[in-house]
């Protein structure tokens, strides 16, 4: 009996798929915002782990690096600044508690209909076994330059508009 | 020059590799040898890096105590050889208290949050020429998405031992975790440009003509100051603040014993060991030594314990500095020179790429 190999990455794909899902669920159902937060970094880790099997490695390390390790530990640092026994008034009534479950369950609905019904283009080439980061590093510095420089100008600005916020004088 | 590929001490890892994967693809089909050995290598590679963590409390142990007049541990075995054998057995018959106040999910896994990504590291250090369990073509980004994943076990274990010194040792280390892996990450672009690629392997192999350390000043710098970013980065003597004894006992890891506290501890050994290895990696030339027949894999073990020395003499000598003062060293001083060293060495891998090999 020879397992094939792309039985085991379907495998780990629909593994590390339903584990974000989990996380998913856990950041919306957990009843202590730690915890929310703890269910983000596994769903974040688990997307990573779904772009290593996809052969995006720069993108795996990098939703790692940028997300786990700057952006969730910013989040933590900001929950463990905040008091934890904080009882949030409830928001509304009985009445509208039920239209945004409706709300809520008419965009499930669509949305569901959407992807079920829709025509998926599949891709016909084969992922590439290359490293990427060559390749997007020329792809970034060539035809997508301009809206490269857009985004670091973007972010320029907003980086200034932290600082002033921030400064004390 | 080097050693010689034919001689077996020079390869003993390969050649073993070459064997098994011979030896059993004869018995077994594909993919089944392939996978098997890939598991041997990386419990190997774990073994490794357990055995190094043992061996580098005791020489720690004995080193400061000689530089403070002291003799350090000398009873179990001889001149103390087996005391971290004794200290081990030690920690795993000890009980795991969980403190009644304790968040006890997330207490419980914090441990393991942050020993997992420390153990693996391990797999893509390079130990020689082809030798390291997988050669990632994005080594450097994923020992440092490696390096940021403790942070979180660290934050977890701070915030769920319901302990206020706890909280406080994982809010410091969140705050300097984030602001050393800034000028770290920039740090580790220098070599990465120099030598064009980001593969451990391929940084190795670049400096056969010139170990990027002697690249004056660019490289010089920028070793010294990643040295010094690492260590705050593995929360280290002088930068050991989340875990300062005379102010918050020790930080996060106050409410944790046996096992649980041990796993930390291997984490944190197996971080200082990581350091020396990526300085080694990226500007002491790895497992290349010029003129001396020395097998590679004992080269670079040799760097690297020679890092962790220096680690243990920092330790040593240096008192810890404040907490305003280690902020003002990461944002005011490594993170200008780090973005001036990388421009330099664009400009020079761009005008003289000649100069760099």
């Amino acid at each position: 009996m020879v397992i094939p190999t792309a039985f085991l990455v379907a495998g780990g794909f629909y593994t590390f798929g339903l584990l974000a899902i989990i996380g998913a669920l856990g950041v919306l159902l957990a009843h202590r915002v730690f915890h929310s937060a703890l269910f983000l970094v596994m769903t974040l880790a688990s997307v990573a782990a779904e772009f290593v099997i996809l052969g995006a490695d720069f993108l795996a390390m990098v939703e790692i690096l940028v997300y786990v390790g700057a952006i969730m530990v910013l989040i933590l640092f900001g929950i463990m600044l905040t008091p934890q026994q904080v009882h949030l008034p409830d928001i509304g009534s009985a009445g509208r508690s039920v239209a945004a479950a409706l709300v809520a369950g008419a965009i499930f609905v669509i949305t569901a209909a959407v992807v079920v019904t829709s025509e998926w283009p599949r891709s016909v080439v084969t992922p590439m076994d290359v490293p990427t980061t060559q390749i997007i590093g020329q792809q970034l510095f060539g035809p997508y330059v301009l809206p490269f420089e857009i985004a670091s100008v973007l972010l320029l600005i907003a980086m200034i508009g932290a600082i002033v916020i921030a400064r004390e004088d | 020059m080097g050693c010689p590929a034919e001689w077996f001490f020079c390869d003993p890892f390969g050649r073993l590799h070459a064997l098994v994967l011979t030896s059993l693809g004869a018995v077994l089909p594909e993919p089944f040898p392939t996978i098997i050995v890939t598991v041997l290598a990386v419990a190997m590679a774990t073994t490794i890096a357990a055995v190094i963590v043992l061996s580098e409390t005791l020489a720690e142990r004995k080193w400061v105590g000689n530089m403070q007049g002291r003799l350090g541990p000398n009873r179990v075995g001889p001149s103390g050889l087996l005391q971290p054998i004794a200290d081990g057995i030690k920690l795993l018959l000890k009980e795991i208290i969980i403190p009644t106040q304790a968040d006890r999910i997330p207490f419980l896994l914090a441990p393991l949050v942050t020993v997992v990504p420390a153990l693996m590291v391990w797999s893509v250090i390079p130990w020689g020429p082809g030798l390291s369990v997988t050669d990632l073509n994005v080594g450097v980004l994923f020992i440092l998405a490696m390096g940021a994943l403790p942070t979180i076990g660290i934050i977890m274990a701070g915030w769920a031992s319901g302990n206020k010194y706890a909280v406080l040792g994982g809010m410091r280390a969140a705050a300097q975790l984030i602001s050393y892996e800034i000028p770290m990450v920039l740090l580790m672009m220098v070599p990465v440009l120099l030598a064009g690629t980001m593969s451990l392997q391929g940084i190795v192999e670049a400096q056969s003509r010139i170990w990027y350390v002697f690249l004056f000043p660019v490289g010089t710098l920028a070793a010294l100051l990643f040295f010094i970013a690492g260590l705050a980065e593995i929360n280290r003597s002088p930068f050991d603040l989340p875990e300062a004894e005379s102010e918050i006992i020790a930080g996060f890891h106050i409410e944790y014993s046996g096992m649980a506290w041990a796993l930390f501890y291997l984490a944190e050994y197996g971080n200082a060991f990581v350091v020396s290895a990526m300085t080694t990696i990226l500007f002491f030339g790895g497992w290349q030594i010029p003129f001396l027949p020395i097998p590679p894999f004992l080269v670079f073990f040799l760097k690297c314990y020679l890092g962790f020395f220096v680690i243990v003499w920092v330790r040593g000598t240096v008192p810890r500095v404040r907490y305003d003062q280690m902020m003002r060293l990461a944002w005011k001083g490594a993170l200008p020179i780090a973005l001036i060293l990388i421009g330099l060495t664009a400009v020079i891998v761009t005008v003289a790429p000649g100069l760099v090999g």
